[in-house]
């Protein structure tokens, strides 16, 4: 299955990622300048969290045990067959919120104005979802988990090198203290 | 940001944190906190608005070395965001300048309210620039002198029993000096940002909205520069007259601003009051200076991100501790005066931020007695006092400016200009400054 991965020392916290996906999945106009006088205003549902320094984007998990998905009453929230990704029916939807109190990650929203449940499909029916095909910076990712192991090797070699130039580094999250070794 | 346990080292300006998350009012802090996180492009200065064929910003982790639409990299994207912002800040400075009647030579002026569309920065023009701020700042301290006065600092200057007028931002002395005439007992007159020479002083910029929040302003009077949008929106709500120094005109005008002040106060009035914040003695000004083991000027003006006033107070203690005369100006030296440190003559208050230019002449003195001068501005808000860190620089004196996340290339400014990094690097700084 493909899914959106995020290499949080990448984002720069500028939050384009949150723009494009309003625009782009939210919004009647598809522009931006169209967008921001729209009413309702236009949802992201992708967010970037964090602090300065620290930040990092989220959209929903796609979860394979969906809590989401088990605690709606009415069938809005499936799984597509074909993709995995985890969708909601809005017509459906009944705005009981109890998707948007199940969810760990904060990733569905309910929407005041339509009374219905919003949330992250991985822009299943396109072929790059927005938020990804707007990072700057490469720090979002869409591929499947041998794409990412690919990534994740490529990174851990960085590592290596990095740590071989300085004996201290051991990983990036640890560093040895004073000069044992 | 990191997360702060103390907002404020001024107790004054803590108390009407509390009293303000109580009444649910959003102040700096609280928009601040909901401003995270902030970009880094922006945070780093790799982004530029400059031409219609942008917005453009590099990205940092590119192997090849990104480059914007017109070929500026990293390192150039910095320069230029640098040198605009310090030409903005010394517009500002000559703007202030001639509000205290200095006549500023045309090619001062040319010097700074230009970049000239050129899109090669070089560190010629910061050069440029830096005597330009330099010669400003020179005049406005010949226009305004060094008179030492006493003049009491916090929260508490504000009186309970009397209607207190509140002059923020830069308000040009002539209106302040007829405010005070007019006013004469039937008013007290006294300051935030920009005229800390002439009036007893409230707060500094980042607690400004603290202020309004005590219930003892009447009425404010706002010059130009530091006052904050919040600031005007706060006044608004909490119904306490706000008048453009500008527009105060003649004596008539300034008697009805006293009227408004006294009408406000008449409504308040007999009303208790939970504030109870204390003030210190403060001196502004100076007349013998005597320096012992060299002088640094302490400057800038706050950061939202850090306890207020915490910086500028470590930095000081350190380096009288280490025998320096520690001269300050602006927010910081009002940092010193409301902790009670600027009765001292190992601190040297010259005023406000825009009296910073008597510093040059102070270093020259001490210059001339072979003693070491250098700068440190712990915490950078406004591009004035950027462009007040880039004429010291300009002036062979070593300068310690916290420029966030902006890397400049070393050579700017005759390698003068150095990033601070914050207290703890104090001690190398001392170092690379005596050794020298």
């Amino acid at each position: 299955m493909k899914r959106i991965w995020v290499n949080k020392e990448k984002c720069m916290g500028c939050k384009t990622c949150e723009l494009q996906c309003a625009v782009e999945r939210n919004s009647a106009s598809r522009t931006l300048a169209g967008a921001i006088h729209e009413d309702p205003k236009p949802v992201a549902r992708v967010g970037v969290f964090g602090t300065t320094g620290q930040s990092f984007p989220i959209q929903c998990r796609h979860c394979e045990d969906g809590p989401c998905l088990k605690a709606c009453p009415s069938g809005a929230l499936q799984r597509d067959a074909e993709s995995g990704s985890v969708f909601i029916d809005q017509a459906k939807c009944r705005g009981c919120w109890m998707c948007v109190m199940n969810c760990a990650f904060g990733a569905v929203v309910p929407s005041a104005k339509f009374k219905v449940a919003i949330k992250c499909d991985a822009c299943m029916h396109m072929e790059e979802p927005a938020c990804v095909a707007s990072c700057p910076t490469g720090a979002l990712l869409y591929g499947d988990e041998a794409g990412y192991q690919k990534v994740l090797a490529d990174r851990r070699g960085r590592i290596a090198l990095f740590a071989a130039a300085d004996p201290k580094i051991i990983s990036l999250d640890y560093v040895r203290e004073g000069n044992e070794r | 940001m990191k997360e702060l346990r103390k907002k404020s080292v001024d107790s004054g300006v803590n108390q009407m944190i509390v009293n303000a998350y109580r009444e649910k009012t959003d102040l700096v802090w609280d928009r601040a906190e909901a401003m995270q996180p902030q970009c880094g492009f922006g945070r780093m200065a790799i982004c530029c608005t400059e031409c219609m064929e942008g917005p453009c910003r590099v990205n940092p982790f590119a192997e090849d070395g990104a480059k914007s639409i017109c070929g500026r990299d990293q390192q150039t994207l910095v320069t230029n965001y640098f040198l605009k912002k310090t030409a903005d800040g010394a517009i500002a400075l000559a703007e202030l300048a001639e509000q205290f009647g200095c006549d500023l030579n045309p090619s001062t002026w040319r010097s700074i309210s230009t970049t000239a569309d050129n899109m090669i920065p070089c560190g010629k023009r910061l050069d440029e620039i830096g005597n330009a701020v330099a010669a400003t700042l020179t005049s406005i301290a010949a226009a305004q002198g060094s008179k030492r006065q006493a003049l009491a600092a916090g929260m508490g200057v504000l009186e309970g029993g009397k209607p207190n007028i509140v002059c923020h931002g830069h308000v040009p002395p002539s209106t302040v000096k007829a405010l005070v005439k007019a006013a004469g007992s039937g008013a007290h007159v006294v300051s935030i940002c920009g005229n800390e020479k002439k009036l007893p002083v409230v707060t500094n910029y980042d607690s400004q909205e603290t202020a309004l929040l005590t219930g003892l302003v009447d009425l404010l009077v706002v010059g130009s520069q530091c006052v904050t949008p919040a600031m005007i929106a706060l006044a608004k709500r909490l119904s306490i007259p706000v008048i453009a120094a500008a527009s105060l005109g003649d004596e008539a005008g300034f008697g009805q601003a006293i009227v408004t002040a006294q009408n406000c106060f008449q409504r308040r009035a007999g009303k208790a009051s939970s504030f109870a914040a204390d003030k210190k003695d403060s001196v502004v000004g100076h007349d013998a200076v005597a320096v012992s083991k060299g002088m640094v000027y302490l400057g800038g003006c706050g950061n939202v991100a850090n306890t207020q006033d915490a910086s500028f107070l470590k930095t000081a203690s350190f380096l009288i501790e280490n025998g320096f005369t520690v001269v300050t100006a602006g927010c910081a030296g009002t940092a010193l005066a409301k902790a009670g440190m600027c009765n001292a003559t190992s601190v040297i208050n010259l005023g406000s931020c825009h009296d910073a230019g008597e510093f040059l002449e102070l270093a020259n003195r001490a210059k001339a007695i072979n003693l070491p001068v250098f700068a440190i501005l712990p915490e950078l808000t406004h591009n004035k006092t950027l462009a007040t860190a880039v004429a010291y620089a300009s002036q062979g004196i070593p300068t310690w400016a916290n420029l966030g996340e902006m890397s400049l290339p070393g050579d700017l400014l005759g390698g003068n200009i150095h990033a601070f990094a914050g207290v703890a690097q104090l001690s190398q700084v001392l170092a690379e400054v005596v050794g020298k």
